[in-house]
């Protein structure tokens, strides 16, 4: 009886030490990552009209990659980002989602227009690829029923839904006319805006597409001011609605322009000017306007010299969030990493806590509604879901 | 180096006529089949798409290189191939089997209305017309919702064979490669009938064609109805190979292309301009870059050397490389009369300087 | 709503008929549709989007000048290029068939705009506000000074071209040449020379229109000659091609169409109304509003 409790100390010390020598070894592989690299697709618009946001959302996941691989990768692998220019073209970007299939990646962030996520994630899912999509709002992206898709954005029936909100019952405002460029994107907020406008009271008094490549609004817009509306929302990109915003105010157009988070940055303001001061945008909180993102915002100055763009931060905790769901899930094999994905809960992400809903959604994603204001500055002034005004 | 280039190009013709040309053909044919197999699944799918534009560019030869209508629309009839595939699969659940057909039909048919208004135009107003037909198609799938606006129609289900699915790129190639070998022995075959001979006369001389009692308007409307519709044949294919169609792929300056890489090739010559697409398919791949696509500027940077200092092309036809004269700047039969007067050969132009035809 | 929509087509109109002239002007000296003219267009609103930075100072004192500066350098740039496509790109094609020609020519349009997009981009770019944007109201009709200085400035350069064809002897040289290269060779006149001047002159007018729609639009893309061309082509037709006077009114009938269709169908489909004309007119009248069957077209 006295013997065993020496045996015991002798074997607590030897397993001590094993244990001791071996975590000592573990932490000096974690700080190396070695072996093949994790890879993972990044699909955007990098050239074309909405390249600046599709450049600066590269910036992001790059600077995550590289913090991530700093710490040690991911299961002790680098991880290594394999992007793919879009040009905003459905074609292009559906030919992407078939390349990294043929690439095997472990995981895509992508593809920033819905028009593009949709499709998209019909050819990942047939693979069995996860998708994380951090500025597709569209609703149908997570609707199809597809395991393997996930959002850190809202989602456009929030935004239609603040848009028409803060007008009527904020702003007392009470006939509108609502454009969109006939994409999947636009068509879907102006959509949602429509339906929330009307059910509190509102009046839609047309609903019309333009094109995305217009130049020349003035015939539409002068029948539009023969209808004196308070209101004109439009679904779509800043360049058509700045030139909108611009030739409508030349035109001696007096109604508000509510415009959407296609908009939000400062290429609205430089092509509409002037004639864009007083308008209302809906976007998800700009990462300059989160609290959370400070961090974000000084490490990518740092690297880069300029600020981040509308959808960055979410890009950025896109790829944060895959690396974390690959460690959890202790395996790159989409099975697992898919079922990882979906129990993100509470992620601590630049853009705020994330959690992934049933049906791939961030439950906790919100919208904000920002202001024109003197200076050609865009601030957040009214926040949806508390209904309040937010103090400058 | 000319000179060798004919002397080479005289001895292939002679080495391929007849029955040991055919026989070269199908070893050809049998070789591209199988190579393939052992090429990475991104190298088969570069080869599908210049299978693709290799049928485009035998069938806009039909227009263009025999019956010398210059069509600056020519992407339209790969436009209705393409979406009659996209509605037809994803609303009435058609297999792609019974798309093709109709798509070509669809293709054929619009060749003949479009055909049909230019008939009497000369040689630039028949090209400025077409341009128009075709910017009309590219705003009609753009604003239309059967065609599912700029979002375009996706999610066209996989081909099936019985029990087989054909989803592999390979599969897709074949499927191309077998286009292609079918448009080049149809087309070829029918160069060398009546109606090629028909063509030819028209191309060079539409007055002297038209004084020789060959019905020039019904040749014409036909070079456009059985140029389109192996467009529409290869839009089909198309279609099924990207599961995604958006009206982008059907721009003027797809359609500008096309002309290119057939006068780029050899205009009128079959070989050219399967050359041609090759060419064309190449330099796409290997000068993208993210900051622009620079394929544009340089196809047509070439195409404007080439009309200058070689028209007939890269593996001209013997004929069209006499007719266009072995450089653009030497004098040749085609010659152009001095503004004012009335017009000679060249594009089969009628009478007047304005644009209609015929007398007043 | 009318009177309105009648103030717009005038004013695109004014652009079209600019460009219309650059189209009208080459067909009727060499019977060639210069595809060119397009990207002519763009090339002079680059140029003059370019030239923004070293004009500041001046936009700041006197933004009257600056647009004054800015124009002459675009048309002059424009003007140039338009020289060197002709030696470059036709003159070596003249005697070529006609086939020839026309691949050329819309060989130089593609190489010009994806020359500007290598250079410059693909986004859009902008210019500053040198003219006022803020509209006067006349009645029923809004309109900015900016708008009032583009039609004018379009206005006054049709009106010294017609003066220049009709009133001065390189006009009237032109006009020779126009009928008939030899015998206005016979008779002394330099007729490549002159075919110069009229590409010169046709670029120039095509970059004033570029650079007008810049100031007043704000906003250019490297392929705004794709459509833009296209459409003034539609105009030059519609007027009868050859035909200085029909130029502008085939511009501004054009214009007035697109404007005022936006009242039955919705706009979207107002490029579509361009290609209509212009198949329906070469299909039913090819020679145009106010073409002639004669030789004498200019």
């Amino acid at each position: 009886m006295a013997r065993r409790p020496i045996h015991h100390g002798i074997a607590a010390l030897v397993a001590l030490s094993l244990v001791a020598v071996s975590g000592s070894l573990a932490g000096a592989a974690r700080h190396h990552a070695s072996g093949p690299p994790i890879v993972i697709g990044f699909a955007n618009p990098l050239t074309g009209s909405e390249a600046s946001y599709g450049q600066s959302d590269l910036k992001a996941v790059e600077l995550a990659v590289a913090q991530v691989n700093a710490k040690g990768g991911v299961l002790g692998r680098p991880l290594k980002l394999l992007p793919y220019d879009t040009k905003a073209d459905p074609a292009t970007g559906v030919a992407g989602a078939n390349y990294f299939v043929s690439q095997h990646v472990t995981a895509v962030i992508g593809f920033f227009n819905s028009s593009i996520s949709i499709p998209a994630s019909a050819i990942l899912h047939r693979a069995d690829i996860p998708l994380v999509s951090a500025a597709s709002t569209n609703p149908k992206l997570t609707e199809q029923g597809f395991a393997n898709v996930f959002r850190v954005c809202g989602t456009d029936n929030f935004q239609g839904t603040a848009q028409a909100d803060f007008l009527v019952k904020e702003l007392h405002l009470k006939t509108a006319v609502a454009l969109n460029d006939e994409e999947v994107y636009g068509e879907g907020v102006s959509q949602y805006f429509q339906a929330e406008f009307k059910k509190d009271g509102g009046k839609v008094l047309m609903s019309e597409g333009v094109s995305a490549n217009q130049t020349d609004f003035s015939a539409l817009l002068t029948q539009i001011k023969a209808m004196h509306p308070q209101v004109i929302e439009f679904g779509g990109f800043y360049t058509a609605a700045g030139l909108m915003a611009k030739q409508a105010a030349a035109l001696g157009i007096k109604a508000v322009w509510m415009q959407d988070d296609g908009t939000i940055g400062p290429e609205y303001t430089q092509i509409g000017g002037k004639a864009t001061l007083g308008t209302y945008l809906s976007s998800e909180p700009a990462p300059q306007d989160i609290a959370s993102a400070a961090t974000f915002i000084r490490q990518y100055v740092a690297k880069y010299h300029q600020q981040p763009t509308e959808f960055a931060a979410y890009n950025y905790d896109a790829l944060n969030i895959i690396a974390h769901a690959i460690a959890a899930a202790r395996s790159t094999g989409a099975g697992p990493v898919i079922k990882a994905l979906a129990r993100t809960k509470n992620f601590p992400g630049a853009t705020g806590t994330v959690t992934f809903g049933p049906t791939g959604n961030n439950l906790t994603a919100a919208y904000l509604i920002y202001a024109v204001k003197k200076g050609l500055k865009t601030v957040p002034i009214w926040n949806p879901i508390t209904g309040k005004k937010i103090p400058a | 180096m000319s000179t060798t280039m004919r002397r080479l190009g005289d001895r292939f013709d002679a080495a391929t006529r007849g029955p040991r040309g055919r026989v070269l053909a199908l070893a050809l044919a049998a070789v591209a089949a199988v190579v393939p197999l052992a090429l990475s699944q991104y190298d088969v799918d570069v080869l599908t798409d210049v299978a693709l534009w290799s049928a485009i560019a035998l069938g806009l030869n039909v227009v263009v290189g025999f019956a010398g209508l210059l069509d600056l629309g020519y992407m339209a009839f790969y436009a209705f191939g393409g979406y009659a595939f996209a509605i037809l699969s994803t609303q009435a659940h058609w297999s792609l089997w019974a798309c093709l057909p109709v798509g070509a039909a669809i293709a054929g048919g619009f060749g003949a209305f479009f055909g049909f208004p230019t008939l009497r135009l000369r040689g630039d107003y028949l090209a400025v017309m077409t341009l128009g037909f075709g910017e009309i198609v590219y705003l009609a799938a753009n604003n239309l919702q059967i065609t599912g606006g700029p979002g375009g129609i996706f999610g066209m289900p996989i081909p099936t064979l019985g029990r087989l699915s054909l989803g592999q790129p390979i599969d897709y190639y074949w499927m191309a490669l077998a286009l292609v070998a079918l448009a080049a022995w149809v087309i070829g075959a029918v160069a060398r009938t009546r109606t090629g001979r028909a063509w030819a006369y028209l191309r060079e001389d539409e007055t002297a064609a038209q004084a020789m009692g060959i019905p020039v308007l019904r040749y014409k409307l036909l070079a456009y109805v059985f140029g389109a519709v192996w467009a529409g044949l290869a839009g089909a294919l198309f279609a099924a190979k990207q599961t995604i169609i958006t009206p982008d792929t059907f721009t003027f300056t797809e359609s500008f292309l096309a002309v290119a890489v057939v006068v780029l090739g050899g205009v009128g010559s079959l070989p050219g301009v399967i050359l041609g697409a090759f060419a064309y398919i190449v330099i796409d791949e290997y000068f993208q870059a993210f900051t622009a696509s620079y394929s544009g500027l340089i196809f047509s940077a070439l195409l404007l050397i080439f009309i200058l200092l070689r028209p007939a092309g890269l593996w001209p036809s013997r004929q069209r490389a006499q007719e266009l004269g072995r450089s653009g700047l030497a004098p040749s039969r085609g010659e152009r009369p001095d503004p004012g007067q009335g017009r000679g050969a060249g594009l089969g132009e009628a009478g007047a300087v304005p644009p209609g035809g015929g007398a007043p | 709503m009318i009177p309105q929509e009648v103030a717009n087509g005038l004013i695109i109109g004014s652009i079209y008929a600019l460009v219309a002239l650059g189209y009208t002007l080459v067909y009727g000296i060499l019977r060639l549709i210069n595809f060119a003219q397009g990207s002519l267009y763009t090339v002079g609103a680059y140029i003059g989007f370019l030239l923004v930075p070293a004009t500041a100072g001046l936009a700041h004192t006197a933004p009257a000048l600056a647009v004054v500066v800015l124009l002459a350098a675009a048309m002059l740039g424009s003007g140039i290029l338009a020289v060197v496509v002709d030696l470059v790109a036709y003159r070596p094609l003249r005697r070529a068939p006609l086939f020839a020609s026309l691949v050329s020519s819309l060989a130089v349009f593609v190489l010009l705009e994806n020359l500007v997009q290598v250079v410059v981009g693909a986004q859009p770019e902008t210019f500053p506000t040198l003219i006022s944007q803020t509209p006067w109201l006349i009645g029923p009709v809004a309109v900015t000074p900016s708008q009032v200085v583009l039609v004018a400035v379009a206005l006054a350069l049709m009106a010294a071209l017609q003066l220049f064809t009709q009133r001065t002897r390189l006009g009237r040289a032109m006009r020779a040449v126009a009928v008939n290269h030899d015998t206005a060779s016979m008779m002394g006149i330099p007729v490549n020379r002159v075919i110069s001047l009229t590409f010169f002159l046709g670029g120039a007018l095509g970059a004033a229109a570029g650079l007008l729609v810049g100031l007043n639009y704000g906003t250019i893309t490297f392929n705004m000659g794709e459509l833009a061309g296209l459409q003034a082509f539609t105009a030059a037709v519609l007027g009868g091609i050859g035909n200085i006077p029909g130029a502008v009114v085939g511009g501004l009938i054009l214009g007035l169409l697109q404007s005022l269709s936006a009242t039955v169908i919705p706009t979207q489909w107002t490029d579509a109304i361009a290609f209509a004309v212009l198949i329906l007119v070469l299909a039913l009248r090819p020679r145009g509003v106010l073409g002639e069957r004669v030789a004498e077209r200019v």
